[in-house]
């Protein structure tokens, strides 16, 4: 009787750790297969045709060309701002430290679309600066121009990475031994020298992984690029929609698709490598903070911070401000209004409050989804001390590896016809969203379940609870802040997300995200108030989730 | 009333457990000690049910319990860490074997102040466990094991965590405290002095195997092997090539243990007394610890009174008498 309970439980349990497993072969490894299939041989025969137009055309040369480009100088620019603000955070303690080091994290959890549309509001042709400018000095044009160029983007790049590159080497900073420096110094060091022999070589992990990490991000940068820069620049991100979407090329979409695929496989094992280096704790961080004394440290800091918060805030701040006052009536919700109407000649098929019924109900299910399959994840790489748990965490983490675009591209070849057919099925979106959220469950949640002591759960099984009662009763309470912010971060990722489902959503349910698109596409200020509207709502709610996310999860910047 | 028979247990190849048979009485408390590595902990989890074992058997009052699984054996377990629940307070830890047990909420308060009280933590109840301190911890997770009235309380280095001072103190206690509640324990540790404070047998271990079973003044008086002796602090383990006649009174044993308590200085014509010259002395209060070079590779080290005699330095030549009673054949 015993025996046979154990071995039922014993099947219950390897049915429940399959299902991460069989959940990305279908809806991850599958497309990505297809993809390969589709840009190696699309007739069954193999035919490179796709390739050599890649290598040979001027075209697709430059637009590789142009992604590697931009994310250098995204990444040089967005170090360069960092680095300064890493120091400050890292030597001085001033007022409002916390609060502010936290509400910098506040960029990670905002969509693309919002950011892009934010960045239009402040310093687009109409936006907030160019009419002060204008009603400043009663001028005839917009004296800044930045709409469809590449400073545009840059910024909008810096915006979204200057956080990761400021927690990353930041927290490192904090954890260096300041003797280190002092030694430095009675030797005979300098200034220049200190920085030159000291600071950055021993700094140097943790530049590299923040490097890394922001040249994945901008090198992967589709909704920036699309929407803020026109059609003048055209990422690979950008290029595999356009060949996809546009001018139905599958071949050559699935051959870019290729090329991303192996960029980001190779950075992603370069930062994995760099990570194990320079993960630091904050936690474990012994102060070595201090007030700034004398005037140039007081000014040195005041200014950065001064920067930080421009950076940081004036987009958004614009952002609601523009959705209550574009067009001529001065003041108004009227935007606001108008979502809940469906304009006749709209490029929408449904009225925009609709999306967000839509957007609410995919990510409730999408985090639903990768709730539970995170978790049994997590319990799956946490507790198991076999090779097998060190072989399979980076198979979790592939999605993160793999662009949305490419995500989305490799769902409509793969998904759309026998044996897997999804393509009119209401849960494709929730799964796409689901692959690109897990991981982030994952990362919440892993480090809980490690912390948990074997002997905690084995103290209460001789007190006499059950398994299941050990769970419930030990693991779960010691897990569930984890498992909230996962939750969250899974909502907020699912709301926002961009890439894969601009591919994916059907024309009569959209996303938020992909009615912010649309309406910024069209001409006409009721459709540019409406996405503003849209794109304030959206940035609320992800705020919302980020002061949950603040709320419940211990310092440090967990597992990213 | 516990008893294991022949415990086999081993890990990737390693044989931890190789054969451990142990009887514990209803009421006593037997020590399991040994260096680290050496299977007493491994021989915990068996008989907690929190390991297997490979074969053998474990019988508590003459039943075999290999089958039950751990909640259900009604134990009490104190781990080394203690492994407090954080996320309870001090009396919800307490009370969470007679939660599981389904007892009434006016029995388990009973209980509770009942074990508060034996552990002498009154008032404690409403504590975060983040705020005891590390005596503090150790009480709770004493009575915590204590509080379902378990039918063996084993205990895995309780007070390993704790600093030498503190160990000290609460070792008595803990001796205090589980006879006064009349349990049947097995308590595991590394630590020779905290074994004597506690034990009423003590088991030591080698290598997956018990080497020998005392009673502490047995134990110490009489170790029965070289390993036995050298664990307890024991020097004067010699080659009976040394003393051929000492050996032969001893039945021919090849290893003597000279036991420095019979060990003393003497006289030329006292029997049983070998020259040497002082190699190392060391004052220490009420004693001196010196050793004597007998002959190469021959030392022996004692603890003469210091009271009794005024200098003994480095290179002295002194008379070291034997007493026979204090020559213990050694195996293995």
């Amino acid at each position: 009787m015993q025996t046979k309970f154990f071995t039922l439980t014993q099947l219950g349990i390897l049915a429940l750790r399959a299902l991460p497993l069989i959940f990305l072969a279908l809806f991850f490894f599958y497309p990505l297969v297809s993809i390969f299939t589709v840009s190696l041989a699309p007739d069954g025969v193999i035919n490179l045709s796709g390739f050599s137009r890649l290598v040979t055309s001027d075209y697709y040369r430059q637009t590789f060309g142009f992604t590697i480009f931009q994310a250098l100088l995204s990444t040089a620019l967005t170090l360069a701002f960092a680095l300064p603000a890493a120091f400050v955070f890292a030597r001085f303690q001033f007022p409002g430290k916390s609060l502010l080091l936290s509400l910098s994290t506040l960029p990670f959890v905002l969509p693309t679309v919002v950011v892009a549309a934010a960045f239009g509001a402040l310093i687009g042709e109409n936006g907030v600066v160019n009419q002060l400018l204008i009603g400043l000095f009663r001028l005839e044009d917009a004296p800044i121009q930045l709409e469809g160029t590449l400073g545009i983007i840059l910024i909008a790049h810096i915006f979204y990475n200057f956080s990761v590159a400021l927690r990353i080497i930041g927290g490192f900073w904090a954890t260096l031994d300041p003797r280190m420096e002092e030694a430095a110094r009675v030797l005979g060091a300098r200034g220049w020298q200190l920085w030159l022999y000291i600071r950055l070589p021993a700094l140097s992990p943790a530049i590299f992984a923040a490097a890394i990490l922001v040249f994945i991000f901008t090198f992967t940068s589709f909704g920036v690029v699309l929407i803020l820069g026109g059609i003048r620049f055209a990422t690979l991100e950008v290029e595999i929609y356009n060949q996809a979407r546009n001018i139905f090329n599958l071949q050559m979409a699935a051959a870019l698709s290729l090329v991303q695929i192996g960029f980001m496989f190779i950075l992603m094992l370069v930062y994995t490598r760099l990570q194990r280096g320079s993960s630091a704790d904050l936690r474990a961080a012994r102060q070595i903070a201090r007030p700034p004394r004398g005037a140039r440290e007081k000014t040195f800091v005041g200014a950065i911070l001064t920067f930080m918060l421009i950076l940081q805030f004036t987009p958004l701040v614009a952002l609601i401000w523009r959705s209550l006052t574009v067009g001529n009536e001065g003041f108004t919700t009227r935007f606001y209004g108008l979502l809940s109407t469906n304009v006749r000649g709209s490029v929408l098929f449904a009225p925009p409050l609709e999306a967000i019924g839509n957007s609410i109900a995919i990510a409730i299910t999408s985090t639903l989804l990768s709730v539970l399959l995170g978790l049994i994840t997590a319990y799956t790489l946490g507790r198991a001390e076999s090779r097998a748990a060190k072989w399979l965490d980076p198979v979790f983490m592939l999605p993160l590896a793999t662009s949305a675009v490419t995500l989305g591209f490799g769902f409509i070849i793969a998904l759309d016809e026998p044996p897997l057919n999804l393509r009119t099925s209401i849960l494709l979106i929730p799964i796409a969203h689901t692959l690109v959220a897990m991981p982030f469950v994952v990362r919440s949640v892993l480090p809980a379940v490690r912390s948990i002591s074997p002997n905690l759960r084995g103290a209460a099984q001789v007190m006499g609870a059950s398994p299941f009662q050990v769970w419930r009763l030990i693991d779960l309470p010691l897990i569930a802040r984890g498992l909230i912010v996962g939750a969250v971060f899974a909502f907020t990722v699912s709301m926002g997300e961009f890439g894969a489902s601009l591919f994916i959503a059907r024309p009569d349910t959209p996303t938020i995200p992909i009615v912010i698109f649309r309406l910024l596409g069209q001409p006409g200020a009721a459709n540019y108030g409406q996405a503003l509207a849209m794109s304030t709502i959206l940035m609320l709610v992800c705020g919302c989730a980020f002061i949950l996310i603040e709320r419940f999860r211990s310092l440090g910047m967990g597992e990213f | 009333m516990l008893l294991l028979q022949n415990i086999v247990r081993s890990f990737d190849d390693k044989r931890v457990l190789r054969g451990i048979d142990l009887e514990v009485g209803t009421g006593e408390i037997v020590c399991l000690l040994g260096p680290s590595g050496c299977g007493k902990t491994t021989a915990l989890r068996i008989v907690a049910g929190l390991e297997t074992a490979d074969s053998g058997n474990v019988l508590l009052d003459g039943t075999s319990i290999m089958a039950i699984p751990v909640h259900e054996r009604e134990f009490g377990l104190m781990f080394q860490e203690f492994a407090l629940f954080p996320h309870m307070d001090v009396a919800r830890n307490i009370t969470f074997g007679l939660r599981m047990a389904h007892t009434t909420h006016a029995a388990q308060e009973m209980r509770l102040h009942e074990v508060l009280e034996l552990v002498g933590l009154q008032g404690f109840e409403r504590r975060d466990i983040a705020q005891l301190s590390g005596g503090e911890k150790q009480r709770v997770a004493l009575a915590r094991s204590l509080a379902s009235h378990p039918r063996l309380l084993m205990l895995d280095e309780p007070l390993g965590s704790l600093d030498a001072a503190l160990r000290e103190r609460l070792v008595g206690d803990l001796r205090t405290i589980i006879k006064k509640a009349g349990l049947t324990a097995l308590y595991v540790t590394h630590d020779q002095r905290e074994a004597f404070a506690i034990a009423d047998r003590i088991a030591v271990m080698n290598a997956g195997k018990i080497e020998q079973i005392a009673t502490p003044p047995a134990l110490y008086h009489h170790p029965g092997t070289e390993f036995v002796a050298r664990f307890l602090g024991f020097s004067n383990v010699i080659d009976a090539a040394h003393e051929p006649v000492l050996s032969e009174t001893k039945s021919g044993a090849k290893t003597l243990l000279l036991h420095p308590d019979g060990l003393h200085i003497g006289g030329e014509h006292d029997t049983h007394v070998r020259s040497g010259v002082i190699t190392e002395s060391i004052f220490s209060g009420d004693s001196y610890r010196v050793t004597v070079e007998i002959a190469p590779g021959y030392s022996v080290t004692f603890n003469p009174r210091s009271r009794d005699h005024d200098d003994l330095s480095i290179g002295q030549s002194i008379w070291v008498k034997i007493d026979l009673d204090y020559v213990l054949p050694l195996n293995g």
